[in-house]
C-alpha cells in the first residue's frame, strides 16, 4: 500500500503539472511539437572546402573553365528549412557584387539573396526553382556567372579558416536573433541559454517582421 | 502590491504551503521523538524516509555517474552538455539524502561516529562512508560552476587539472554506494518476500540505478525545459534512451535468471498483494518503458520519451518502496502507512531540493558551459559524403 501510494502520488504531481501548463495556456515539452523539429547539430554544418562565402550567405565556386558557380549556403537553407527559389537573374546580365541574382520564399515572405562576384550571368540552374533548397550546395547552384573582377571580389570574401571562424559567429548571431524575434518561448529557448542546438526552419516560423530582420542582418552585403 | 501578487504561482504556493508543514513537522520531529511524528514502531523501524527519502533519492541522483560515466570513461563528447545539470540534480540529492537520514536517526546529533568508529563488518559502515565521500566529490565535480561564478581562475585551473581523476573516483564510489544498499537488505533473507531478496540484490540496486540514472537525466531535461525555457536536446536524450532500454532489459533478464535458479518462480502465481505490487513494478517500470524505447519513432519523440522516462523514474520508486517495505511488511506481522508528518517532511525535502536547483540554475553557470558551437568541417570529402547520406534519407 505505501508503495502504492508513493507511486500515486508521484503520478498525481506529474499530471497536476501538465493540467496546469495547459491551464495556463504554455506548452509542456513533453506535448509541444516544436521539439519534434530537426535541429542543427555540431556535425550538420559541412562545408565543401572548395567554395568561398559571401557574408550575404552565398557561394561562389570558381570553375575549370573559369566559370563562377554561385549558390545559397547550407547554412541559409538549414535556418530557413523550407526556402524555394523563385526567381533567378536573366542569362545576360551584368551584375555587380552586392545585386540581386535570385528571390526566394519563406513561408510568406520574399527573400533576396546576392551576388557574391561581379560578372555576367551566363546561365542559371532551372532545377532549383520551385524545389526546396536542401543542403544549398553541388546541385543545387542557382547561377553560373563569367566573372570580371575576381581577384579584388575573392578578397572580400570568405575562405578556409576564415571562413569556419566567421560560420561559428553567424551561428551564435542567429541564436541571438531568434532569442529576440521568436514569438514561442519554447522555440526561443531551443536555441538560448543551453547553448545547444538551433531548430531547423527556425526562421520560417518567426512573424513577416522578423523575416525582413533577417534580411537585413544576414543577407545584405 | 500588484507585483506581488503577479509573482504568486500555482506552484510556489504549493511549495510555500508543503514547506511550512514541513517546517512544523520538523519542529515536532525534534520535540517529541521518532514516535511522536511516525507510524514506526520496534517491529517496522524503516519506512518512508528510508525507503523513499534514502533508497529512491540515491537512486535518482544516479544520474549524475551515469552521465559521467559516459562522456569521461567512454569519452562520449557530445553528451557533455548533460553534465552539469545532472552533476547538480545528484549533489543535491545526496544532500537532502544527508538531510532526510538526519530526520530517520534516533540519534543525529552522533552521525560522526562512522568517521572514527570504525566498524568494518557491518554494511551500513560502508555506506555511511560512501555517502560522505561521494558527496565530497560530487561538491568538487560541482565546484567548477562556483568558481567560474565567482571568477577563480587559479583554483578552477586547478580543479579542471583534477576534474578527471575525481569523476572516475566519483563513479567508483557510486557504484559502491548503489550497490551496498542492496547490500543492506541481504541481512533479512527470512524477513524479506522471495520476490525480492536474492543473493544479488546489489547487483540489481547497481543495475536499477543505472537505467534510473538516464531516466532522471531525461525527466530532469523535460523540468528544467519547461521552467527555464531550455530547448530539449532530443536527439541526444533519445539515444540516452536507447542506452537505458539495454540496461532496463539486462536488469529484467537478471531477476529472472536469478529467479530461477533460486526457484522462486511459483512465488509469481502466489495471489497476494505482494505478487500484484511485483507485476505492476515490473510492467511500468521496465516492459512499458522498454516497448515504447524499442520504436525508434517513439524514442524519437518528444512525448513518449517523457512517458518512457517518467514510467522508469516510477517503476524504479515502486521497486525501492517494495524492497523497503512491502517486502518486509508480511513477516513483521504490521500494516505500516506513514503519518501526515513523515509524509509532509519528505514533501519538503523534495521541495527544497527543486527550489535549491532553481536557485542554483538562475545564479549559476549550469547550462552555459558546453556552448555547443556547430563544427563547421570545410572538407570536400566529408561534405560529399553528407551529400550523399542526405541523398538517400
Amino acid at each position: 500500500m505505501v508503495a502504492l501510494f508513493v507511486v500515486l502520488t508521484f503520478t498525481f504531481f506529474i499530471i497536476l503539472d501538465i493540467l496546469i501548463t495547459k491551464a495556463q495556456k504554455q506548452t509542456h515539452p513533453a506535448l509541444s511539437s516544436v521539439y519534434n523539429t530537426p535541429v542543427f547539430d555540431r556535425h550538420s554544418l559541412v562545408v565543401p572546402s572548395e567554395v568561398f562565402l559571401s557574408k550575404g550567405h552565398t557561394w561562389a565556386k570558381v570553375m575549370r573553365d573559369g566559370f563562377v558557380k554561385v549558390g545559397i549556403d547550407g547554412f541559409i537553407a538549414k535556418a530557413l528549412g523550407h526556402l524555394f527559389v523563385t526567381h533567378m537573374v536573366p542569362i545576360g546580365t551584368h551584375v555587380k557584387q552586392g545585386d540581386v541574382i535570385m528571390l526566394a520564399w519563406v513561408g510568406r515572405n520574399n527573400l533576396q539573396f546576392r551576388s557574391p562576384v561581379d560578372g555576367v550571368v551566363e546561365s542559371v540552374n532551372p532545377e532549383l526553382t520551385g524545389t526546396g533548397l536542401k543542403n544549398g550546395y553541388s546541385k543545387q547552384w542557382g547561377v553560373m556567372i563569367r566573372p570580371t573582377n575576381l581577384m579584388d571580389n575573392i578578397r572580400g570574401l570568405k575562405y578556409g579558416q576564415e571562413m569556419t571562424e566567421w560560420m561559428r559567429l553567424e551561428f551564435n548571431r542567429l541564436k541571438e536573433f531568434l532569442g529576440s524575434h521568436t514569438p514561442q518561448v519554447a522555440m526561443a529557448g531551443v536555441t538560448m541559454q543551453d547553448g545547444g542546438t538551433v531548430m531547423e526552419g527556425a526562421v520560417s516560423m518567426i512573424n513577416e517582421e522578423g523575416v525582413k530582420d533577417f534580411q537585413n542582418e544576414f543577407l545584405t552585403m | 502590491m500588484k507585483t506581488l501578487t503577479s509573482k504568486i504561482t500555482f506552484w510556489g504556493t504549493v511549495a510555500a504551503v508543503i514547506v511550512a508543514a514541513g517546517l512544523y513537522s520538523t519542529f515536532l520531529r525534534f520535540t517529541q521523538g521518532l514516535g511522536g511524528v511516525t507510524n514506526l514502531n520496534d517491529a517496522f523501524p524503516w519506512g518512508l524516509w528510508i525507503g523513499f527519502d534514502i533508497l529512491c533519492g540515491v537512486g535518482l541522483a544516479a544520474g549524475g555517474f551515469t552521465i559521467c560515466a559516459v562522456t569521461h570513461i567512454f569519452n562520449i563528447e557530445k553528451f557533455k552538455p548533460l553534465t552539469r545539470p545532472a552533476i547538480l540534480t545528484a549533489f543535491l540529492g545526496y544532500v537532502m539524502v544527508i538531510f532526510a537520514l538526519m530526520y530517520d536517526l534516533g540519534r543525529p546529533w552522533a552521525i560522526w561516529h562512522a568517521i572514527i568508529m570504525w566498524n568494518t563488518h557491518s554494511v551500513m559502515f560502508e555506506v555511511a562512508w560512501c555517502v560522505m565521500l561521494y558527496t565530497s566529490v560530487l561538491f568538487l565535480e560541482f565546484s567548477p560552476i562556483l568558481l567560474e561564478r565567482f571568477r577563480m581562475k587559479k583554483t578552477l585551473r586547478v580543479i579542471r587539472m583534477a576534474l578527471i581523476p575525481i569523476m572516475i573516483l566519483g563513479i567508483l564510489l557510486s557504484t559502491l554506494h548503489q550497490s551496498s544498499l542492496g547490500s543492506l537488505y541481504l541481512i533479512v533473507p527470512n524477513k524479506m518476500h522471495p520476490l525480492w531478496w536474492s543473493m544479488f540484490l546489489p547487483v540489481f540496486f547497481f543495475l536499477s540505478a543505472v537505467s534510473v540514472g538516464f531516466a532522471m537525466v531525461i525527466f530532469e531535461s523535460y523540468l528544467s525545459a519547461k521552467a527555464f525555457n531550455h530547448g530539449l536536446k532530443l536527439p541526444l536524450l533519445s539515444q540516452i534512451a536507447g542506452v537505458m532500454s539495454v540496461v532496463l532489459i539486462v536488469n529484467l533478464a537478471a531477476k529472472f535468471i536469478d529467479m530461477a535458479y533460486s526457484g522462486d518462480l511459483p512465488y509469481l502465481l502466489v495471489k497476494g498483494p505482494e505478487t500484484y505490487l511485483f507485476y505492476l513494478e515490473m510492467l511500468i517500470g521496465t516492459l512499458i518503458p522498454v516497448a515504447i524505447l524499442s520504436v525508434k519513432k517513439y524514442r524519437s519523440d518528444n512525448k513518449w520519451l517523457y512517458v518512457a522516462a517518467v514510467m522508469t523514474v516510477g517503476g524504479f520508486v515502486l521497486n525501492r518502496m517494495n524492497v523497503s517495505v512491502t517486502s518486509l511488511e508480511a513477516s513483521s506481522s504490521v500494516a505500516y502507512f506513514p503519518g501526515i508528518y513523515e509524509i509532509s517532511i519528505t514533501l519538503m525535502l523534495v521541495v527544497l531540493g527543486m527550489l535549491a536547483f532553481r536557485f542554483i540554475v538562475q545564479h549559476f553557470p549550469v547550462f552555459e558551459a558546453h556552448k555547443e558551437l556547430p563544427e563547421i568541417i570545410v572538407d570536400a570529402k566529408a561534405f560529399h559524403e553528407t551529400e550523399l547520406s542526405m541523398q538517400h534519407k
